[in-house]
């Protein structure tokens, strides 16, 4: 008992941090309320950001320890306490600000289906929790490339060169990032225990807050009958919740290349204050939790910033954005080089032509599987064609036609650079599709459920407009 | 070919939406904003009862786990792959703090498996080559087959551990 408190100590920490990096940077207003409505985001921010302080911290040989834990949540309460030290308290807001609540009578029907949802998304988060507090890791890759790194993580202080640098460990795929094995091993620290039936706990959480998240960063531009019900239907895609519970690092990492993907596309509708820090913050923890989460945020910053460029945008402050990306990045492959661990993608032949000519015939079914999961009604509840009609209205109306095109151009960037990655892979295809495709695509669908929940919201306000307006064309 | 249906039928039911709409609402950019109630209403429908047997499927694993031993849980995985986690166990006893294993691995239907099984059953204890682990453990081979080792602990034919005689 006092070891799952402990762990779920380490989720309460990560969600401080979170949340006051999120004041820091102007996404959250210092009251109770919107704090209390922003915990999904906070969390998420705080599971993203924290591990990256630590790789970094790793690489240079400064112990990781629960003190070392400690201190970088606090430098994230002060920096974010001190960054945000001029946001107003809205003081003749903050005493009455639950007193809505006590109106229920008259609430307008928007209230009572953000009710709904609460009660709905509540439920399902709870008896989620119910469902994985005691399932064991069975997922192959989640004992034995993700755990496995965890426990070293979780016994040692530094990246111990017993496994690290040894290629009897080859298999657990050495140079892949650390995001989610530092993150693991932040709760077995904590608990005192390497326990494999209390992972999925934690990570239940993570889908948990990124669907609040969510539901938190659209709901100024998206009316809750819109992301309400795209987002329950989100909540229980077994293509997200189902592939959860087997504890790979795939949805992790696509749910915060998605935070990311729709942080930048709100930026890109708006420019609100915030949205680009945690863009930042998002995409430099999908980069630093698998390789297909690096290739993903570059794909990412690269059509933003062909959008930013188009659109005279603010180009110094996305430039910095995608440099920290890069900057996030770079601790874990330096040492990787300095180390000399490689991984098994021929990256440097991926452009050779001779090379891909040899290979051609990978393209064919590669697409095949890819196209195919994507149409697996069962595992995807339709996310893609909604998408797709979503982006062709948008695109042809013209009604957030900028935002369409940067969720459309991610899309395409994405999954040619997937395709990319199967047809340069020394692996037999059959066996690397098999063992591989079903998590691939995670990353492309929730760029999807972002395009779904984002335009939709921008059309539905269109028709809602007074008539003669033309606004909200970008 | 199932795509391109699935995409072709939401982009009919977002003209068909419009078409309707357009009754209602002037022409132009508003009434194609009508198309946003095709994914909220496919939402609705869809959500609802694949909402109903998530849940159903979570109860089922919260059922799944209630039976689970103590056992089921630390060597599941392997035991699911058929290896000899009581050999590993075994030989895990006779490892020291400190200590690296090879592990010699011949007979087995799928050697790699096995060997990421047993690297993870056998930690914190670090794996290394066996020509310079402190021990090697030979699973389902005849050890007689190496040389430079130290006496042979055997816990069944073909399941040992020797020290090395270049460990410590």
């Amino acid at each position: 008992m006092g070891a799952d408190i402990a762990s779920f100590g380490v989720d309460a920490l990560l969600a401080l941090a979170g949340l006051w990096i999120l004041v820091g940077i102007g996404l959250v207003p210092l009251r109770g309320y919107s704090m209390l409505a922003a915990l999904g985001l906070a969390y998420m921010t705080g599971a993203a950001l924290v591990p990256v302080v630590l790789i970094a911290l790793l690489t240079i040989g400064i112990p990781v320890t629960l003190a070392t834990f400690f201190i970088v949540v606090l430098a994230c309460v002060v920096a974010g306490g001190f960054a945000g030290r001029n946001v107003r308290i809205g003081a003749s807001q903050a005493p009455g600000a639950w007193r809505w609540l006590r109106s229920w009578r008259s609430w307008p029907a928007e209230t009572w289906v953000v009710v709904a949802f609460v009660a709905l998304f509540g439920a399902y988060s709870v008896i989620g929790m119910i469902g994985v507090y005691e399932s064991p890791l069975v997922g192959w890759d989640s004992w034995s490339i993700w755990a496995r790194k965890a426990q070293v993580l979780s016994l040692h202080d530094s990246l111990f060169g017993g496994f690290f640098t040894n290629q009897s460990y080859a298999f657990a795929h050495l140079d892949y990032p650390l995001q989610y094995p530092v993150w693991e091993s932040l709760h077995f620290r904590a608990a005192g225990t390497f326990d494999i039936q209390a992972v999925l706990r934690h990570v239940w959480l993570l889908l948990v807050g990124s669907i609040w998240a969510l539901a938190y960063l659209l709901r100024e531009r998206v009316r809750p009958v819109v992301w309400a019900p795209i987002l329950l239907l989100a909540l229980t895609a077994p293509g997200i919740s189902g592939q959860l519970r087997d504890g790979y690092a795939d949805v992790p990492m696509a749910l915060f290349a998605c935070l990311g993907v729709v942080a930048l596309g709100m930026w890109i509708d708006r420019q609100e204050t915030g949205l680009l820090p945690l863009v930042a913050i998002m995409l430099a923890a999908a980069a630093n939790t698998k390789n297909e989460g690096m290739a993903t945020a570059l794909a990412v910053l690269v059509v933003g910033g062909a959008i930013v460029l188009a659109r005279n945008l603010n180009v110094k402050a996305y430039a910095a954005t995608s440099g920290a990306v890069v900057v996030a990045l770079l601790p874990w492959r330096i040492w990787l080089a300095a180390h000399g661990i490689e991984g098994d993608m021929p990256v440097s032949k991926g452009l050779d032509p001779g090379y891909l000519m040899d290979r051609i015939d990978r393209v064919g079914p590669t697409i095949a599987a890819i196209n195919g999961q994507f149409a697996d009604p069962e595992r995807w509840l339709y996310l893609l064609p909604l998408a797709t009609l979503v982006v062709v209205a948008c695109l042809v109306s013209g009604v957030g036609r900028r935002v369409a095109a940067f969720y459309l151009g991610c899309f395409l960037l994405v999954w040619a650079v997937f395709v990319w990655s199967y047809w340069i892979s020394p692996h037999d295809l059959e066996w690397h599709l098999g063992t591989s495709v079903e998590r691939v695509v995670s990353i492309p669908m929730l760029v999807c459920l972002a395009a779904l929940a984002h335009l939709s919201g921008l059309l539905l306000g269109e028709l809602r407009r007074g008539p003669g307006s033309e606004h909200g064309a970008h | 070919m199932q795509l391109a249906i699935q995409v072709a039928g939401a982009l009919a039911a977002g003209g068909l939406t419009l078409i309707l709409v357009r009754q209602v609402v002037p022409r132009g950019r508003r009434a194609v904003g009508a198309v946003a109630l095709v994914p909220v209403a496919t939402a609705c429908l869809v959500a609802a009862p694949v909402y109903r047997d998530q849940i159903g499927e979570l109860l089922d694993q919260r059922e799944a786990n209630s039976t689970l031993t103590a056992r089921d849980v630390r060597l599941g995985n392997g035991i699911g792959i058929d290896a000899d986690v009581d050999f590993l166990g075994w030989a895990k006893g006779r490892l020291a703090a400190g200590e690296t294993f090879g592990l010699v691995v011949e007979n087995s239907e799928d050697p790699g498996s096995l060997e990421q099984w047993a690297f993870f059953q056998l930690a914190p204890y670090v794996a290394a080559e066996p020509s310079v682990a402190d021990w090697v453990i030979f699973y389902d081979v005849d050890p007689e087959e190496y040389a430079g080792l130290g006496e042979l602990d055997v816990y069944r034919p073909g399941f040992a551990i020797a020290r090395s005689r270049l460990g410590r």
